[in-house]
Protein backbone atom coordinates (compact mmCIF):
# COMPACT_ATOMS: atom_id res chain seq x y z
CA UNK A 1 0.00 0.00 0.00
CA UNK A 2 1.28 3.41 -0.89
CA UNK A 3 0.80 6.04 1.79
CA UNK A 4 0.80 9.76 1.09
CA UNK A 5 0.79 12.45 3.71
CA UNK A 6 -2.35 14.53 3.61
CA UNK A 7 -0.57 17.80 4.33
CA UNK A 8 1.13 17.88 0.93
CA UNK A 9 -2.13 18.13 -0.94
CA UNK A 10 -4.32 21.15 -1.04
CA UNK A 11 -7.32 19.67 -2.73
CA UNK A 12 -8.74 16.83 -4.79
CA UNK A 13 -7.44 18.15 -8.11
CA UNK A 14 -3.97 18.47 -6.70
CA UNK A 15 -4.11 14.87 -5.50
CA UNK A 16 -5.55 13.56 -8.75
CA UNK A 17 -2.92 15.35 -10.79
CA UNK A 18 -0.20 13.81 -8.66
CA UNK A 19 -1.56 10.30 -9.23
CA UNK A 20 -1.78 10.78 -12.97
CA UNK A 21 1.67 12.28 -13.26
CA UNK A 22 3.19 9.53 -11.16
CA UNK A 23 1.89 6.98 -13.63
CA UNK A 24 3.34 9.17 -16.40
CA UNK A 25 -0.06 9.35 -18.05
CA UNK A 26 -1.81 12.09 -19.98
CA UNK A 27 -5.04 13.48 -18.64
CA UNK A 28 -7.95 11.72 -20.27
CA UNK A 29 -10.88 9.45 -19.43
CA UNK A 30 -8.74 6.34 -19.45
CA UNK A 31 -6.13 7.63 -17.06
CA UNK A 32 -8.81 9.04 -14.78
CA UNK A 33 -10.55 5.68 -14.64
CA UNK A 34 -7.19 4.06 -13.98
CA UNK A 35 -6.32 6.19 -10.96
CA UNK A 36 -9.86 6.18 -9.55
CA UNK A 37 -9.06 3.26 -7.25
CA UNK A 38 -5.97 4.87 -5.82
CA UNK A 39 -7.88 8.07 -5.19
CA UNK A 40 -10.66 6.23 -3.37
CA UNK A 41 -8.19 4.19 -1.33
CA UNK A 42 -6.48 7.37 -0.32
CA UNK A 43 -9.74 9.03 0.63
CA UNK A 44 -10.67 6.01 2.72
CA UNK A 45 -7.65 6.34 4.92
CA UNK A 46 -7.53 10.14 5.14
CA UNK A 47 -8.39 11.09 8.68
CA UNK A 48 -7.67 14.78 8.97
CA UNK A 49 -10.13 16.24 6.51
CA UNK A 50 -12.47 18.98 7.64
CA UNK A 51 -16.09 18.83 6.55
CA UNK A 52 -15.64 21.46 3.83
CA UNK A 53 -12.59 19.72 2.45
CA UNK A 54 -14.38 16.40 2.53
CA UNK A 55 -17.17 17.77 0.37
CA UNK A 56 -14.71 18.84 -2.31
CA UNK A 57 -12.92 15.48 -2.20
CA UNK A 58 -16.18 13.55 -2.36
CA UNK A 59 -17.43 15.55 -5.36
CA UNK A 60 -14.37 14.55 -7.31
CA UNK A 61 -14.66 10.98 -6.03
CA UNK A 62 -18.20 10.81 -7.39
CA UNK A 63 -17.05 12.09 -10.79
CA UNK A 64 -14.26 9.52 -10.86
CA UNK A 65 -16.62 6.68 -10.08
CA UNK A 66 -18.84 7.88 -12.90
CA UNK A 67 -15.94 7.87 -15.32
CA UNK A 68 -14.80 4.47 -14.14
CA UNK A 69 -18.32 3.06 -14.49
CA UNK A 70 -18.49 4.29 -18.02
CA UNK A 71 -15.21 2.64 -18.85
CA UNK A 72 -16.57 -0.66 -17.53
CA UNK A 73 -19.96 -0.28 -19.20
CA UNK A 74 -19.35 1.54 -22.46
CA UNK A 75 -22.97 1.23 -23.53
CA UNK A 76 -24.23 3.22 -20.58
CA UNK A 77 -25.56 6.64 -21.50
CA UNK A 78 -25.29 9.60 -19.19
CA UNK A 79 -27.20 12.88 -19.36
CA UNK A 80 -24.69 15.32 -17.96
CA UNK A 81 -21.67 16.51 -19.87
CA UNK A 82 -19.14 13.91 -18.96
CA UNK A 83 -15.95 15.73 -19.85
CA UNK A 84 -16.18 18.02 -16.90
CA UNK A 85 -13.55 16.43 -14.69
CA UNK A 86 -11.13 15.86 -17.54
CA UNK A 87 -11.38 19.47 -18.71
CA UNK A 88 -11.25 20.77 -15.19
CA UNK A 89 -8.11 18.84 -14.43
CA UNK A 90 -6.45 20.02 -17.65
CA UNK A 91 -7.19 23.63 -16.85
CA UNK A 92 -6.02 23.17 -13.30
CA UNK A 93 -2.77 21.73 -14.59
CA UNK A 94 -2.19 24.79 -16.80
CA UNK A 95 -2.46 27.09 -13.84
CA UNK A 96 -0.50 24.79 -11.59
CA UNK A 97 2.37 24.87 -14.10
CA UNK A 98 2.05 28.63 -14.35
CA UNK A 99 2.20 28.98 -10.59
CA UNK A 100 5.48 27.09 -10.61
CA UNK A 101 6.82 29.64 -13.10
CA UNK A 102 5.64 32.49 -10.93
CA UNK A 103 7.28 30.92 -7.94
CA UNK A 104 10.53 30.68 -9.87
CA UNK A 105 10.14 34.36 -10.71
CA UNK A 106 9.57 35.26 -7.08
CA UNK A 107 12.69 33.37 -6.04
CA UNK A 108 14.84 35.41 -8.37
CA UNK A 109 16.40 38.38 -6.68
CA UNK A 110 14.49 40.81 -8.88
CA UNK A 111 12.19 43.30 -7.26
CA UNK A 112 11.06 46.83 -7.85
CA UNK A 113 10.81 49.50 -5.23
CA UNK A 114 8.98 52.79 -5.09
CA UNK A 115 9.09 56.04 -3.26
CA UNK A 116 8.48 55.52 0.41
CA UNK A 117 6.12 57.61 2.43
CA UNK A 118 8.23 60.22 4.19
CA UNK A 119 8.30 59.88 7.93
CA UNK A 120 6.98 63.07 9.44
CA UNK A 121 6.84 63.09 13.20
CA UNK A 122 3.70 64.96 14.10
CA UNK A 123 1.67 65.66 17.13
CA UNK A 124 -1.20 63.24 17.31
CA UNK A 125 -4.32 64.86 15.88
CA UNK A 126 -7.63 63.47 14.83
CA UNK A 127 -8.34 64.62 11.28
CA UNK A 128 -11.40 62.84 9.94
CA UNK A 129 -12.02 62.80 6.19
CA UNK A 130 -14.57 65.44 5.20
CA UNK A 131 -17.18 63.15 3.69
CA UNK A 132 -17.67 60.87 6.66
CA UNK A 133 -21.17 60.52 8.01
CA UNK A 134 -22.68 58.20 10.56
CA UNK A 135 -24.55 56.39 7.80
CA UNK A 136 -21.35 55.80 5.89
CA UNK A 137 -19.78 54.20 8.95
CA UNK A 138 -22.64 51.80 9.53
CA UNK A 139 -22.93 50.95 5.82
CA UNK A 140 -19.24 50.23 5.61
CA UNK A 141 -19.29 48.04 8.67
CA UNK A 142 -22.34 46.17 7.40
CA UNK A 143 -20.46 45.49 4.17
CA UNK A 144 -17.46 44.17 6.10
CA UNK A 145 -19.72 41.86 8.09
CA UNK A 146 -21.37 40.62 4.91
CA UNK A 147 -18.00 39.65 3.51
CA UNK A 148 -17.39 37.51 6.56
CA UNK A 149 -20.41 35.35 5.77
CA UNK A 150 -18.27 32.40 4.83
CA UNK A 151 -17.09 32.07 8.42
CA UNK A 152 -20.58 31.21 9.59
CA UNK A 153 -21.05 27.81 11.10
CA UNK A 154 -23.21 25.52 9.02
CA UNK A 155 -26.69 24.87 10.45
CA UNK A 156 -26.76 21.69 12.46
CA UNK A 157 -29.41 19.15 11.66
CA UNK A 158 -30.10 16.08 13.70
CA UNK A 159 -29.94 13.03 11.50
CA UNK A 160 -31.25 9.59 12.28
CA UNK A 161 -28.59 7.03 12.83
CA UNK A 162 -28.79 4.60 9.94
CA UNK A 163 -27.15 1.27 10.00
CA UNK A 164 -23.95 1.14 7.97
CA UNK A 165 -22.98 -1.48 5.44
CA UNK A 166 -20.10 -2.59 7.63
CA UNK A 167 -22.48 -3.17 10.52
CA UNK A 168 -24.86 -5.11 8.28
CA UNK A 169 -22.06 -7.24 6.96
CA UNK A 170 -21.08 -8.20 10.50
CA UNK A 171 -24.71 -8.95 11.35
CA UNK A 172 -25.17 -11.23 8.35
CA UNK A 173 -21.89 -12.98 9.01
CA UNK A 174 -23.01 -13.74 12.55
CA UNK A 175 -26.36 -15.03 11.28
CA UNK A 176 -24.67 -17.31 8.80
CA UNK A 177 -22.40 -18.69 11.48
CA UNK A 178 -25.39 -19.48 13.68
CA UNK A 179 -27.71 -20.90 11.02
CA UNK A 180 -26.29 -22.75 8.07
CA UNK A 181 -28.67 -21.01 5.72
CA UNK A 182 -30.49 -17.71 5.91
CA UNK A 183 -33.63 -16.79 4.02
CA UNK A 184 -33.06 -13.53 2.14
CA UNK A 185 -36.67 -12.40 2.45
CA UNK A 186 -36.57 -12.89 6.21
CA UNK A 187 -33.40 -10.83 6.30
CA UNK A 188 -35.09 -7.96 4.54
CA UNK A 189 -38.19 -8.22 6.71
CA UNK A 190 -36.13 -7.13 9.67
CA UNK A 191 -35.35 -3.81 8.01
CA UNK A 192 -36.98 -0.75 9.55
CA UNK A 193 -37.03 1.33 6.38
CA UNK A 194 -36.13 1.32 2.71
CA UNK A 195 -32.60 2.53 3.39
CA UNK A 196 -31.94 -0.41 5.66
CA UNK A 197 -33.23 -2.80 3.00
CA UNK A 198 -30.86 -1.29 0.45
CA UNK A 199 -28.01 -1.55 2.92
CA UNK A 200 -28.82 -5.22 3.52
CA UNK A 201 -28.82 -5.87 -0.21
CA UNK A 202 -25.47 -4.12 -0.65
CA UNK A 203 -24.07 -6.07 2.29
CA UNK A 204 -25.08 -9.35 0.67
CA UNK A 205 -23.48 -8.29 -2.63
CA UNK A 206 -20.28 -7.42 -0.82
CA UNK A 207 -20.26 -10.72 1.05
CA UNK A 208 -20.74 -12.58 -2.21
CA UNK A 209 -17.92 -10.60 -3.81
CA UNK A 210 -15.66 -11.46 -0.88
CA UNK A 211 -16.72 -15.11 -1.35
CA UNK A 212 -17.83 -15.43 2.24
CA UNK A 213 -21.40 -16.20 1.26
CA UNK A 214 -23.01 -18.19 -1.52
CA UNK A 215 -26.47 -17.34 -2.77
CA UNK A 216 -28.80 -20.14 -3.81
CA UNK A 217 -32.14 -20.08 -5.60
CA UNK A 218 -33.84 -23.22 -6.89
CA UNK A 219 -36.00 -21.62 -9.53
CA UNK A 220 -36.94 -18.20 -10.82
CA UNK A 221 -38.81 -16.11 -8.27
CA UNK A 222 -38.45 -18.71 -5.54
CA UNK A 223 -36.91 -18.13 -2.13
CA UNK A 224 -33.30 -17.03 -2.03
CA UNK A 225 -31.00 -18.53 0.55
CA UNK A 226 -27.68 -17.29 1.79
CA UNK A 227 -25.20 -19.95 2.82
CA UNK A 228 -21.76 -19.95 4.23
CA UNK A 229 -19.11 -20.55 1.63
CA UNK A 230 -17.23 -23.48 3.13
CA UNK A 231 -14.20 -23.08 0.94
CA UNK A 232 -13.35 -19.92 2.83
CA UNK A 233 -13.19 -19.43 6.57
CA UNK A 234 -15.26 -16.69 8.17
CA UNK B 1 -0.59 69.66 -25.76
CA UNK B 2 0.25 65.98 -25.64
CA UNK B 3 3.77 66.79 -24.47
CA UNK B 4 2.34 68.87 -21.64
CA UNK B 5 0.21 65.96 -20.48
CA UNK B 6 3.12 63.55 -20.64
CA UNK B 7 5.37 65.95 -18.83
CA UNK B 8 2.78 66.67 -16.13
CA UNK B 9 2.20 63.02 -15.41
CA UNK B 10 5.93 62.49 -15.27
CA UNK B 11 6.21 65.21 -12.64
CA UNK B 12 3.33 63.83 -10.62
CA UNK B 13 4.85 60.37 -10.70
CA UNK B 14 7.99 61.79 -9.18
CA UNK B 15 6.37 63.49 -6.24
CA UNK B 16 3.59 61.04 -5.51
CA UNK B 17 4.34 58.73 -2.63
CA UNK B 18 1.78 56.19 -3.71
CA UNK B 19 0.25 54.91 -6.95
CA UNK B 20 -1.59 57.36 -9.19
CA UNK B 21 -4.98 56.40 -10.52
CA UNK B 22 -6.08 57.24 -14.03
CA UNK B 23 -9.22 58.73 -12.54
CA UNK B 24 -7.25 61.15 -10.37
CA UNK B 25 -5.09 62.15 -13.33
CA UNK B 26 -8.18 62.91 -15.39
CA UNK B 27 -9.43 65.11 -12.52
CA UNK B 28 -6.23 67.00 -11.97
CA UNK B 29 -5.20 67.51 -15.57
CA UNK B 30 -8.76 68.08 -16.77
CA UNK B 31 -8.35 66.04 -19.91
CA UNK B 32 -10.06 62.98 -21.35
CA UNK B 33 -9.28 59.47 -20.17
CA UNK B 34 -8.03 58.49 -23.64
CA UNK B 35 -5.43 61.25 -23.46
CA UNK B 36 -4.17 59.98 -20.15
CA UNK B 37 -3.96 56.40 -21.42
CA UNK B 38 -2.04 57.59 -24.47
CA UNK B 39 0.38 59.57 -22.31
CA UNK B 40 0.92 56.59 -20.06
CA UNK B 41 1.77 54.48 -23.09
CA UNK B 42 4.34 57.06 -24.17
CA UNK B 43 5.88 57.13 -20.70
CA UNK B 44 5.98 53.36 -20.67
CA UNK B 45 7.95 53.36 -23.93
CA UNK B 46 10.33 55.93 -22.53
CA UNK B 47 11.03 54.35 -19.18
CA UNK B 48 10.66 50.60 -19.47
CA UNK B 49 14.04 50.09 -21.07
CA UNK B 50 16.99 48.11 -19.85
CA UNK B 51 19.15 51.18 -19.26
CA UNK B 52 16.55 53.18 -17.41
CA UNK B 53 16.88 53.08 -13.66
CA UNK B 54 13.30 54.21 -13.35
CA UNK B 55 10.48 52.02 -14.66
CA UNK B 56 6.78 52.61 -14.94
CA UNK B 57 4.60 49.91 -13.41
CA UNK B 58 1.00 49.75 -14.59
CA UNK B 59 -1.88 47.72 -13.20
CA UNK B 60 -5.64 48.12 -13.14
CA UNK B 61 -5.55 51.76 -14.27
CA UNK B 62 -3.03 52.70 -11.62
CA UNK B 63 0.57 53.70 -12.26
CA UNK B 64 3.69 54.18 -10.23
CA UNK B 65 7.38 54.86 -10.75
CA UNK B 66 9.42 51.89 -9.62
CA UNK B 67 13.05 50.95 -9.68
CA UNK B 68 14.52 48.81 -12.45
CA UNK B 69 14.60 45.26 -11.05
CA UNK B 70 18.14 44.94 -12.37
CA UNK B 71 19.14 47.16 -9.48
CA UNK B 72 17.50 45.07 -6.79
CA UNK B 73 20.64 44.32 -4.76
CA UNK B 74 21.86 47.90 -4.55
CA UNK B 75 18.48 49.24 -3.61
CA UNK B 76 17.87 46.55 -1.05
CA UNK B 77 21.19 47.42 0.50
CA UNK B 78 20.27 51.08 0.59
CA UNK B 79 16.86 50.46 2.10
CA UNK B 80 17.98 47.66 4.39
CA UNK B 81 14.95 45.84 3.13
CA UNK B 82 13.85 42.70 4.98
CA UNK B 83 13.03 39.45 3.22
CA UNK B 84 9.33 39.12 2.52
CA UNK B 85 7.56 35.98 3.70
CA UNK B 86 7.23 33.00 1.41
CA UNK B 87 3.91 32.13 -0.14
CA UNK B 88 2.24 28.79 0.53
CA UNK B 89 1.35 26.55 -2.39
CA UNK B 90 -2.41 27.22 -2.34
CA UNK B 91 -1.80 30.96 -1.99
CA UNK B 92 0.57 30.83 -4.94
CA UNK B 93 -1.93 28.94 -7.08
CA UNK B 94 -4.74 31.35 -6.21
CA UNK B 95 -2.48 34.32 -6.88
CA UNK B 96 -1.50 32.84 -10.23
CA UNK B 97 -5.08 32.44 -11.34
CA UNK B 98 -5.89 36.00 -10.34
CA UNK B 99 -2.79 37.42 -12.02
CA UNK B 100 -3.55 35.75 -15.33
CA UNK B 101 -7.27 36.30 -15.36
CA UNK B 102 -7.92 39.51 -13.51
CA UNK B 103 -10.43 40.81 -12.75
CA UNK B 104 -11.75 37.46 -11.71
CA UNK B 105 -14.58 36.35 -9.44
CA UNK B 106 -14.21 34.04 -6.48
CA UNK B 107 -16.45 31.53 -8.22
CA UNK B 108 -14.17 31.34 -11.24
CA UNK B 109 -11.13 30.88 -9.04
CA UNK B 110 -12.82 28.04 -7.19
CA UNK B 111 -13.91 26.40 -10.44
CA UNK B 112 -10.30 26.21 -11.52
CA UNK B 113 -8.79 25.16 -8.23
CA UNK B 114 -11.60 22.87 -7.18
CA UNK B 115 -11.54 24.03 -3.56
CA UNK B 116 -12.89 26.87 -1.51
CA UNK B 117 -10.53 29.84 -1.32
CA UNK B 118 -12.20 32.36 0.99
CA UNK B 119 -9.49 32.28 3.63
CA UNK B 120 -6.71 32.40 1.08
CA UNK B 121 -8.23 35.48 -0.56
CA UNK B 122 -8.46 37.19 2.78
CA UNK B 123 -4.82 36.49 3.57
CA UNK B 124 -3.68 37.67 0.17
CA UNK B 125 -5.61 40.90 0.65
CA UNK B 126 -4.16 41.40 4.10
CA UNK B 127 -0.70 41.01 2.61
CA UNK B 128 -1.53 43.62 0.02
CA UNK B 129 -1.00 41.29 -2.93
CA UNK B 130 -4.63 41.17 -4.02
CA UNK B 131 -7.37 43.77 -4.08
CA UNK B 132 -11.13 43.40 -4.36
CA UNK B 133 -13.57 45.59 -6.21
CA UNK B 134 -17.32 45.25 -6.44
CA UNK B 135 -18.99 45.37 -9.83
CA UNK B 136 -22.24 47.07 -8.88
CA UNK B 137 -23.96 45.97 -12.07
CA UNK B 138 -23.23 42.31 -11.62
CA UNK B 139 -23.40 42.50 -7.81
CA UNK B 140 -20.23 40.47 -7.68
CA UNK B 141 -16.78 41.04 -6.24
CA UNK B 142 -13.83 40.84 -8.60
CA UNK B 143 -10.25 40.24 -7.55
CA UNK B 144 -7.05 41.60 -9.08
CA UNK B 145 -3.42 41.61 -8.11
CA UNK B 146 -1.91 44.82 -6.78
CA UNK B 147 1.03 46.91 -7.87
CA UNK B 148 2.84 45.52 -4.83
CA UNK B 149 2.53 42.05 -6.31
CA UNK B 150 4.13 43.22 -9.56
CA UNK B 151 6.93 44.86 -7.63
CA UNK B 152 7.41 41.63 -5.68
CA UNK B 153 8.01 39.78 -8.92
CA UNK B 154 9.97 42.58 -10.54
CA UNK B 155 7.68 42.98 -13.54
CA UNK B 156 5.94 46.07 -14.89
CA UNK B 157 2.64 44.64 -16.08
CA UNK B 158 0.74 41.36 -15.76
CA UNK B 159 1.17 40.86 -19.50
CA UNK B 160 4.85 40.25 -18.81
CA UNK B 161 4.02 37.00 -16.99
CA UNK B 162 5.18 33.82 -18.76
CA UNK B 163 2.64 32.46 -21.28
CA UNK B 164 0.28 35.31 -20.53
CA UNK B 165 -1.63 35.27 -23.83
CA UNK B 166 -2.14 31.54 -23.72
CA UNK B 167 -3.45 31.34 -20.15
CA UNK B 168 -5.44 34.51 -20.43
CA UNK B 169 -7.62 33.09 -23.16
CA UNK B 170 -7.40 29.37 -22.62
CA UNK B 171 -9.82 27.61 -24.92
CA UNK B 172 -10.63 24.92 -22.41
CA UNK B 173 -11.36 27.49 -19.77
CA UNK B 174 -13.73 29.41 -22.01
CA UNK B 175 -15.66 26.25 -22.72
CA UNK B 176 -15.81 25.20 -19.10
CA UNK B 177 -17.01 28.63 -18.06
CA UNK B 178 -19.65 28.73 -20.74
CA UNK B 179 -20.95 25.37 -19.55
CA UNK B 180 -21.28 26.66 -16.02
CA UNK B 181 -23.05 29.78 -17.22
CA UNK B 182 -25.51 27.75 -19.22
CA UNK B 183 -26.10 25.47 -16.27
CA UNK B 184 -26.93 28.44 -14.11
CA UNK B 185 -29.32 29.97 -16.63
CA UNK B 186 -31.30 26.76 -16.62
CA UNK B 187 -31.71 26.92 -12.87
CA UNK B 188 -32.88 30.53 -12.97
CA UNK B 189 -35.55 29.76 -15.52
Amino acid sequence: MYYIKLEQFEGPLDLLLKFIEEEKLKINEISLAYVANRYLEYLNQAKNLSLEELVDFLTVAAKLILIKSRSLLPTLIFEEDEDNLEKQLKIYKEYYDASQKIEALSRQPRQSFCRLKPFRPQEVKFIPPSKITLELFSETFAAVLKNLDFLQVMPQVAMEKTISITEKIELIKKLILKNISVNFKKLLKGAKNKTEMIVSFLAVLELVKQRIVIVKQENLFEEIYLEKNNTYHL
Amino acid sequence: MKERIISSIEGLLLVANKELTVRRLVEILEVKKEDIIEAIEALKQKYNQKNSGIHLTINNEKIQFTTNPDNTEIIKKFLNEEEKGELTKPSLETLTIIAYRQPVSKQEIEQIRGVNCSLILRNLMIRGLVEAKEDSQKMEIYYSVTLDFLKYLGINQVSELPDFEKLNSDENLQKLLRQKEEGQTKINI
